[in-house]
């Protein structure tokens, strides 16, 4: 069978080859046989990436150990769950789910601009086939998922650091992500190639963006918990270099989603914009081959050094590609209009944008310099932690600041007398917030107060604009509160759904100060019956406890905590063994108090004598760094709802102008 | 749209004159930032085998990568884990004196990657900060870290 | 063998699928069009128009809302109908004077 499936593999290959030179016939030669051609070639591919799929997942689920990659990554006791998720476990793996999903949001794509961008389709099918046709190279030749050997008798096993719930939904969800900021960049090419100046492509990419920004960011907070709780270590971001790669794209994501707003409005920063979506996508690119090139020292590396020389040519030929489409349709690009004054969202939105771009080029320079500072000839030299935080938080701050200015100000040119007036209730939140938090002696960490501050700044203005609005449309048409805050949402999705967004991000920043400038942290040696404190907490040990799993063997330590004397609950930081994999991991114990922080455990030695060695964590209001992503969520799905509304003035507007497509 | 009054012509050239001043300015004060602290914070650390790291790094802070020969003590102790770890192709090896979390991988055979100050032949470890990588027979497989 | 075979089906499959469009000669409906340069700047004309409309309901909003006083709103409301206005007007020459094939009836 895997002869079966690389052959579809190389198939689908030379059939990626084709649709794209298929496709620019038909936009050169303008003949719609090619295009039709070309479809039907990508139909094929994806049929064909499925039945690797099957082929690969079958040949897991039957233990099938002379598939190399079955063998490196499963076994014969790991659980069924644990052996789906081994998919994307392996390098070959995760880039056959990668090109699966690839060509799911290729074919959904092509079908959905059809008719609204008919002129477009060539090139977006040249554009995405050649994506495609990128990864079903690595597929063939560095990283093939059907590598045959002789079969031993069982699989090497899933390293247990990746036997989590998380393993189902992280990598996936980051995938979709990082996959889906390709359609956007494909219909700026596309656009740009075919010569159309208007802003056709940035209306069918916005929910494109959207998506991939949305799956990119809530790729990563699953991925921190994970680490939060997994890895053994009391830390959910590690600047770690494959953290930092979808971290990048995010970020400049972020920057074109807000930018893309003053192209709409004002005809401007259009050469910004396809800037932009090509820097996202080429910092997805570049970020997939920093995590799967092995080019530097990281927790989650998959290894594999020769992969790295395909992601530096597609990283070379994206670069240099965009950058020559867009020297070359420069007079189209010309701005409409211009910012006519500094107290205005389009500059809100501008140094907005700047701040963003500052901080993606500020991590992207940490994970760079390694490779940098060598290639200059001397020794690797290598940032950690303090050099990015001091950027997050000098580029940080003035951005959460501009969160809470920028809905305060209208479009064009705000009012200096009616900016006071809306200023009043925010700033006076912010600043009580700073007096309050110095007076209760949390003023150690000028950062933590400075931030907190600010995100009452911004919570203030968010619940300003809500109630702003709602009073308007009720002064109008005389509607109750809660009617008036859902039509003014129904009717303003973007600005309000934005509203939400934002609010996560404070709701993000505080659990993110609060559990680091705050936290308290503890190390004990405990003989039975020994007590130790954390904060208002106690320890005692009292032994430990062994137990059995699937495939390992568990010693607990037994924890009985007491919070200011009152027996409070049990807790078993435990450590395991896997005897297949012949390794051992940590299980921490984790309890999420009601005022939302963590009592966070980790068992680091048993000793011969039965004596245990516990860190012990309290991370204050941590747990609204989790929560932020359900309200993360809600804004984007506010956002990302079809518009009926909407969408008949979009329909209306492309469709008085009969812009020529296929019919069919 | 008939009974607005003579509407002015908007004019195209109408705008914020010293708008390209002041992002220019705004560029420029980032990147001046970020200029300043690169040649002043002295945030980076050399990252070395262990040949390298014998010579010429006493006393300095360093990112060791070896593999470990041999390893006695415990983290938790007040003596700390000591190993040595030795070079992938050379023969040199150093010490490390080692306290804080060990991670799961790590054992003899093991390659690390470990932070410290070289004093003489000896790594005086930052704690936390041991990484370990899991060889596997088909291909390198996952690291795993204990860093708090 | 029998996956040989499977493989070579599945090539002839697919082969015949994409190649089945290029089989019949090109027809003059095959003829992909491109946008002429007067269709472009009616577009860009309705992208003017729509979105002068556009900042003027937000303008509504904002004056509503109090971000716009009274007297910017008023200058606003002027200018941003103004370039309604101009894009409607110009829009309306460009399909006076189109083709009668180009426009929408």
């Amino acid at each position: 069978m895997a002869l079966v499936g690389q052959g579809a593999l190389i198939l689908a290959f030379a059939l990626a080859v084709y649709a794209t030179g298929a496709a620019v016939t038909a936009g050169t030669g303008r003949d719609r046989r090619f295009l039709i051609s070309a479809r039907h070639a990508l139909w094929a591919i994806l049929g064909l990436v499925i039945l690797a799929d099957v082929i690969f997942i079958r040949a897991i689920f039957a233990h099938d150990f002379s598939f190399t990659t079955v063998a490196a990554t499963t076994s014969r006791a790991l659980p069924d769950f644990y052996l789906f998720t081994s998919w994307w476990g392996s390098q070959a793996g995760s880039l056959l789910l990668w090109t699966t999903i690839l060509m799911v949001c290729t074919i959904i794509v092509v079908r959905s601009t059809r008719r609204a961008l008919g002129e477009l389709q060539p090139w977006l099918i040249a554009v995405l086939g050649a994506i495609a046709g990128f990864f079903l190279l690595l597929l063939i030749v560095p990283a093939s998922p059907f590598q045959t050997q002789i079969a031993p008798s069982d699989g090497q096993g899933l390293n247990p650091a990746l036997q989590n719930p998380y393993m189902a939904t992280h990598p996936p969800t980051l995938y979709i992500g990082y996959v889906a900021i390709a359609i956007p960049f494909a219909l700026a090419m596309a656009a740009m190639i075919a010569g159309r100046g208007d802003a056709r492509w940035v209306v069918a990419s916005r929910r494109w963006t959207l998506i991939a920004w949305g799956f990119l960011g809530i790729g990563m907070l699953l991925g921190s918990h994970w680490a939060y709780q997994e890895v053994g270590w009391g830390g959910y971001w590690a600047w770690d270099p494959v953290e930092n790669a979808a971290l990048m794209p995010w970020l400049v994501a972020t920057a074109f989603l807000h930018s893309v707003m003053v192209q709409e409005r004002k005809g401007m920063l259009k050469v910004w914009n396809i800037a932009l979506v090509s820097g996202a996508f080429a910092l997805s690119i570049f970020g997939t081959f920093i995590t799967r090139s092995g080019i530097l020292s990281s927790v989650h590396a998959f290894v594999s050094t020769s992969i790295g020389w395909y992601f530096m040519v597609a990283l070379a030929v994206i670069i240099a590609g965009s950058t020559a489409v867009i020297l070359w349709r420069l007079p189209l690009l010309r701005a409409d209009q211009r910012i006519e004054s500094l107290v205005s969202r389009e500059a809100t939105f501008l140094f907005n944008n700047l701040l963003l771009v500052g901080i993606a080029f500020a991590v992207l320079w940490g994970v760079v310099y390694p490779l940098v500072t060598e290639a200059l000839g001397s020794v690797r030299e290598t940032v950690s932690s303090p050099f990015y935080e001091f950027f997050v938080i000098i580029f940080g701050l003035p951005l959460l600041l501009l969160m809470g200015i920028g809905p305060l100000i209208a479009w064009r040119r705000a009012s200096l007398k009616q900016l006071k007036r809306s200023f009043l209730w925010p700033l006076a939140a912010g600043l009580i917030t700073g007096g309050v938090l110095v007076v209760v002696g949390l003023g150690s960490s000028w950062p933590g107060v400075v931030a907190l501050s600010v995100c009452a700044f911004v919570t203030v203005t968010i619940l300003s604009e809500y109630i702003r609005g709602a009073a308007a449309r009720r002064s109008i048409a005389g509607e109750g509160w809660l009617t008036a805050v859902w039509r003014l949402t129904d009717r303003n999705r973007r600005r309000y759904g934005g509203y939400i967004v934002h609010l996560s991000i404070v709701v993000f920043v505080i659990g993110a100060v609060g559990s680091t400038a705050y936290e308290t942290r503890e190390v004990g040696l405990l003989q039975k019956g020994d007590t130790m404190q954390v904060g208002a907490y106690t320890l005692t040990f009292q032994g430990v406890q062994p137990s059995q799993g699937p495939n390992y063997t568990q010693r607990a330590a037994v924890i009985d905590v007491a919070k200011g004397g009152e027996p409070y609950k049990q807790m078993l930081p435990a450590r395991r063994n896997y005897p297949r994999e012949q390794t051992t991991s940590n299980e921490v114990a984790i309890d999420t108090t009601l005022t939302g922080g963590d009592l966070f455990l980790i068992l680091d030695g048993i000793r011969a004598d039965g004596a245990v060695q516990i860190k012990a964590f309290y991370k204050p209001v941590i747990l609204l760094l989790w929560l932020s992503g359900f309200l993360f969520t809600g804004g984007l799905l506010l956002c990302v709802w079809p518009d009926a509304r909407e969408s008949r003035r979009i329909v209306r507007r492309y469709a008085e102008e009969p812009i020529p497509g296929e019919a069919r | 749209m008939s009974e607005t009054p003579a509407p002015a012509p908007e004019q195209p050239a109408k705008g914020f004159r010293h708008i390209r001043l002041v992002i220019a300015l705004a560029v420029a004060s980032l990147l001046g930032t970020f200029a300043v602290y690169t040649a002043f914070a002295d945030t980076s650390i050399p990252v070395l085998g262990i040949a390298q790291a014998s010579t010429g790094y006493d006393g300095k802070e360093v990112r060791l990568e070896g593999r470990v020969t041999k390893a006695t003590g415990d983290a938790a102790d007040p003596q700390g884990l000591r190993f040595t770890v030795r070079d992938f192709e050379k023969n040199t090896t150093i010490d490390v004196v080692y306290r804080g979390s060990v991670p799961d991988a790590f054992r003899v055979g093991r390659e690390v990657v470990i932070d410290g100050r070289l004093q003489g032949a000896t790594l005086q470890a930052t704690p936390d900060t041991l990484v370990t990588k899991c060889p596997s027979k088909y291909q390198e497989g996952q690291t795993t870290t204990d860093a708090a | 063998m029998i996956e040989i075979l499977a493989l070579g089906v599945l090539a002839i499959v697919v082969v015949v699928a994409v190649a089945w469009p290029l089989v019949r000669p090109a027809t003059p409906e095959d003829t992909l069009d491109a946008s002429t340069e007067a269709q472009r700047r009616r577009l860009q004309l309705r992208e003017d128009r729509d979105v002068a409309l556009e900042a003027l309901k937000e303008l509504e909003l904002d004056h509503a809302t109090h971000h716009v006083g009274d007297e910017d709103y008023r200058e606003l409301v002027a200018q941003y109908r103004a370039r309604a206005a101009a894009a409607i007007r110009a829009l309306d020459e460009e399909l006076g004077t189109a083709p009668a094939g180009d426009r929408q009836p």
